[in-house]
């Protein structure tokens, strides 16, 4: 009886000393980190994400969802959002805005939407040529050219456009007076 | 008179292709004076100069009931060397906003494309290019494609998409355009 009090109190002081042992072993990272300077840690983490340099697997990824979006757009989000591809291809599909990096100028104009922007280069057919037209001047038409008249030369090719644009300007001008629909178009 | 065209060939050697671009001037030839005999209502097309039958300038008024009615519209045709086996190609200049006009101006119709090669691999056989189409049945499906924009096969993305969620709007830009165009 006697004996077997020792051995029950070395048992406990052996059990003691692991589970202390697992204790800090567990602890000692997680502590550590915590007793580290907070103000440190928070003013560190987000300046070094933004440094960290965008892997280009990752913009590939991103484009072949977002076609549409610049180079320069998909490494921002990708930055901005530690480089989490799903979040970045989320917020496209959201409909979201991608700014530019601040103090980069896009390369077009800013009335070219984000749809067409990386398209174009590869493809000629959507560099847009959606412009206004003068046909007044395309096809020499001057007021009042044919006051009166009809076409005398029904194979003049030229004659037969500018009595078309004529004619067009003509039925317009009556459209403008009496159409407010069309009349608020000039006034904005 | 204005239909006599004098077209230079007879330095060129006499070689298959000169075969081929002979018969195309002759069947350009043709269906130019066909349209200035019957012209189709709303449409003005020829060559652009008298001395090259393969570029032709066309105005095509827009049909009513649409956005683009009362506006008129200017697109040149570019024919191959190989006409009428290959079809021309149509672009309007400048491009006009339309889900089946490319941004650049180039029309995407069935008409447009040879059977062999169909981008969007649903188009009938029939409804595609063969030499018995003509110069007037492409600018009368162009015309008809201006009445019904296929937002199925669209060729500018931003188009349809105003076509679709903001006709409004779609319609403004368009009538916007046609007021500029006749200078008001």
């Amino acid at each position: 009886m006697p004996s077997l009090l020792p051995l029950l109190v070395s048992i406990l002081l052996v059990f003691l000393v692991v589970k202390w042992v697992i204790n800090t072993g567990d602890a000692h990272p997680s502590t550590r980190q915590l007793n580290e300077s907070n103000e440190l840690r928070s003013n560190n983490r987000p300046r070094r994400t933004q440094h960290q340099p965008v892997n280009q697997t990752l913009v590939q990824q991103v484009q072949q969802v977002a076609p549409g979006l610049h180079v320069e757009q998909i490494k921002y989000a990708l930055q901005l959002n530690r480089n989490n591809v799903q979040l970045v291809i989320e917020n496209y599909l959201n409909g979201r805005d991608f700014p530019y990096p601040p103090g980069y100028t896009p390369p077009r104009a800013a009335n070219n939407t984000s749809l067409t922007n990386n398209e174009t280069s590869s493809d000629p057919r959507k560099v847009s040529n959606i412009k206004q037209d003068n046909l007044l001047s395309k096809f020499n038409v001057t007021e009042g050219m044919f006051e009166g008249k009809e076409i005398d030369d029904p194979t003049d090719m030229l004659q037969r456009k500018q009595f078309m644009v004529y004619k067009a300007r003509e039925d317009m001008k009556r459209r403008l007076e009496t159409d407010s629909k069309w009349a608020d178009l000039l006034q904005h | 008179m204005r239909t006599s065209l004098n077209v230079k060939t007879k330095e060129e050697p006499n070689t298959f292709n000169n075969k081929m671009s002979k018969t195309a001037q002759r069947r350009l030839l043709k269906e130019y004076q066909q349209l200035m005999r019957d012209p189709p209502p709303g449409i003005v097309a020829g060559p652009k100069d008298e001395g090259n039958l393969f570029l032709w300038d066309c105005l095509i008024q827009g049909p009513t009931d649409t956005p683009y009615e009362g506006g008129v519209f200017n697109a040149q045709l570019e024919f191959p060397r190989d006409y009428p086996l290959s079809p021309p190609k149509l672009t309007f200049t400048p491009s006009i906003l339309h889900p089946n006009i490319y941004p650049n101006g180039e029309v995407c119709i069935s008409i447009l494309h040879a059977p062999g090669d169909d981008p969007n691999m649903y188009e009938l056989a029939e409804e595609r290019w063969s030499p018995v189409q003509s110069v007037e049945k492409i600018l009368l499906s162009v015309m008809s494609m201006l009445s019904e924009p296929n937002i199925e096969s669209g060729a500018n993305i931003d188009a349809c998409l105003l076509w679709r969620d903001n006709r409004p709007e779609f319609e403004r830009q368009v009538k916007l355009n046609i007021l500029k165009s006749l200078g008001f």
